[in-house]
């Protein structure tokens, strides 16, 4: 058993609130930086961090370096401003990847 | 059709049988591995999307409390009151093994769990209080902001058990993907190419056999003319 903290990277609209739950927020709006925020992270004792999707769809990397390791999670989170479905597309990718077929998507079944 | 450059000799005949054998078995069980994680996985992934619609449901809510108190107060009331606070959110990670892999499971940590129990108590009153509790001063800060804090923090244990279910289907996806390609190389490759090279040198055995034994059959031939030969001379001298 172990004790992690937790962390939120996103754009100040969607992630400020956090910092009233005692999570560390991250504020940026760029996809490049929060990528490196996310590696200085990693490297600390963070067992979760948040990101919003926005970021996370326009940085490929955020999500698919850390999809294999055990610590971080990174989560995806919506944003407050646009809602892209990106989380759900990239599980949905994921699960594809895995399985050889996409079974979340209602048009193939 | 694939036939491996062994010598087509006995012994390599009882190991390539041993081979092929163990593939098999190593077949079966890695195929019954892929179809458990799957069903494992199938479900997690069906948990995770009900917990992600719970989750963007629960934000929505709060972006809009925090568009209320965005509208009430300036946006350095508020900073100022949010950042005022310290990252004290502290999470307890468990490791749990998962059909042999390896998956984190969170929870929000509980300091009360290392307490005896009259301090516990006594916490747990605190606890109550703590719900609500508010991590900056009132003054200069309208309730709208704290209605937002408190739609925020009845999301935090639905985003933690996310957490806990996506990184969940990440590890697992990464296994399925693994123990997928492993069958697949099994049955498609390493136990057709085995079945091959048994076969082929069965018969090259065979052939070896049938070969020997022609042979065998003209040696004697060759002897016996001979020594037909040798005691017709011997006949023809005596008479």
């Amino acid at each position: 058993m172990k004790l992690v903290k937790v962390a939120v990277i996103g754009d100040i609209d969607s992630v400020l609130g956090f910092r009233g739950l005692g999570m560390n927020v991250i504020v940026t709006d760029n996809p490049v930086e929060a990528f490196s925020k996310l590696e200085e992270l990693a490297k600390k004792n963070y067992g979760v961090i948040f990101i919003t999707e926005d970021l996370a769809e326009k940085n490929k990397n955020i999500i698919e370096n850390y999809v294999e390791k055990i610590q971080p999670a990174v989560i995806l989170i919506p944003s407050s401003r646009s809602d892209t479905d990106f989380a759900m597309k990239s599980l949905q990718e994921l699960v594809k990847r895995a399985v050889g077929i996409d079974f979340l998507n209602p048009e193939n079944n | 059709m694939a036939v491996m450059r062994v010598n087509p000799n006995r012994m390599e005949l009882m190991r390539l049988r041993e081979q092929l054998s163990v593939a098999r078995r190593g077949h079966k069980l890695l195929k019954d591995k892929r179809d458990e994680l799957m069903r494992q996985f199938i479900s997690t992934v069906k948990h995770n999307q009900e917990l992600r619609a719970e989750v963007e449901n629960l934000l929505k809510q709060y972006n809009q409390e925090m568009v209320l108190a965005r509208a009430v107060m300036p946006e350095q009331v508020i900073e100022t009151a949010l950042f005022s606070g310290y990252d004290n959110l502290i999470l307890q990670s468990r490791r749990k093994n998962l059909m042999s892999v390896q998956v984190p499971e969170f929870f929000v940590y509980d300091q009360r769990m290392m307490e005896d129990r009259d301090e516990r108590r006594e916490r747990a009153r605190e606890r109550d209080r703590s719900q609500t509790y508010i991590p900056y001063g009132f003054t200069g800060v309208s309730g709208e902001l704290d209605h937002a804090i408190l739609a925020l923090r009845k999301a935090l244990p639905v985003m933690i058990e996310l957490a806990t279910v996506e990184k969940t289907i990440q590890l697992l996806a990464g296994e399925i993907a693994k123990t997928r390609r492993r069958v697949n190389s099994l049955e498609h490759r390493m136990i057709p190419d085995l079945e091959d090279t048994i076969r082929s040198i069965t018969m090259k055995m065979e052939e070896n056999e049938r070969a020997n034994t022609t042979r065998l059959m003209k040696v004697k031939d060759l002897i016996l003319e001979k020594e037909i030969r040798e005691r017709r001379r011997r006949h023809e001298k005596m008479s």
